[in-house]
């Protein structure tokens, strides 16, 4: 098999590739869009609009930044296991929707509070879980840039490690809102990236993928 | 261009930037109420 041969074989089709990566990085707006019916709703002073907002606001936008926080983390991973280098530049992009639905998330929390705002981020203790999750994401998102990255060398990716904060803000969020339901769930979605970022695990999948010479690309 | 130590006084700055921003919403919150409001359980859960 020659070199040409290989990289082809690892390596997603180029036709569609461009068309499946600029989808994957557009998709979380759909639940921004889902939210417009009740945003009108709730601008335009309907009685019971504030409520249905914040549920929905909760459903769709946290479940989302739930699920683009597992992307954010799998991007690596991935290329652990394939070889693939082409997913890398949706890692910011995903880590970066988290941030813009959660702060959503939060803001809508605070505008529809029945109480005073804080109450609505920060009530109960689920809440202000998440809160802490999102704001965490403050630093991260204002130097998820080349300029930063340039600017604070290795200490750039220590600065971003705060993302292990993140999801374990968001692990306790969730317990605290769903229960011991949310653990298998949660494993699912980040176990797989987590155990591949075990410096050992990591190296034996990296030596296998060596021993079948499965190249990089 | 910056010298190590500026680097890591900037990167150390933006991690306490966060932790404060983390941990601002639950401290306010405590120090208005108090432990006593501070529930656990969402209002909106039936359980």
């Amino acid at each position: 098999m020659t070199t040409t041969q290989i990289r082809q074989s690892s390596s997603p089709p180029r036709v569609w590739w461009r068309y499946a990566v600029w989808a994957a990085r557009l998709l979380p707006a759909a639940a921004i869009a889902t939210l417009l019916p009740s945003a009108v709703a709730f601008l335009s002073g309907d009685p019971g609009a504030a409520a249905v907002l914040a549920k929905q606001a909760n459903d769709a936008l946290g479940a989302t930044a739930v699920f683009t926080l597992a992307g954010t983390l799998a991007v690596g991973p991935v290329g652990t296991v394939t070889g693939w280098r082409w997913q890398l530049i949706l890692g910011r992009d995903l880590g970066l929707w988290t941030f813009c639905l959660a702060m959503l998330d939060l803001f809508i929390a605070a505008v529809t509070a029945p109480a005073a705002w804080l109450d609505g981020i920060a009530g109960t203790a689920f809440l202000a879980a998440g809160a802490a999750a999102t704001l965490v994401m403050v630093p991260l998102a204002v130097t998820s840039n080349r300029l930063s990255m340039h600017l604070l060398g290795r200490f750039w990716k220590i600065l971003h490690k705060m993302v292990y904060l993140v999801l374990g803000l968001v692990v306790v969020h969730l317990l605290l809102l769903i229960g011991p339901g949310a653990l298998g769930p949660l494993v699912v979605l980040f176990g797989p990236s987590l155990a591949l970022r075990v410096p050992a695990v990591r190296r034996a999948v990296l030596r296998g993928r060596k021993a079948r010479n499965v190249p990089a690309c | 261009m910056l010298t190590i130590r500026a680097r890591r006084a900037l990167a150390a700055a933006l991690i306490a930037v966060g932790m404060l921003l983390a941990a601002a919403p639950a401290a306010v919150e405590l120090h208005t109420h108090g432990w006593d409001s501070w529930t656990v359980a969402p209002p909106f859960d039936d359980n």
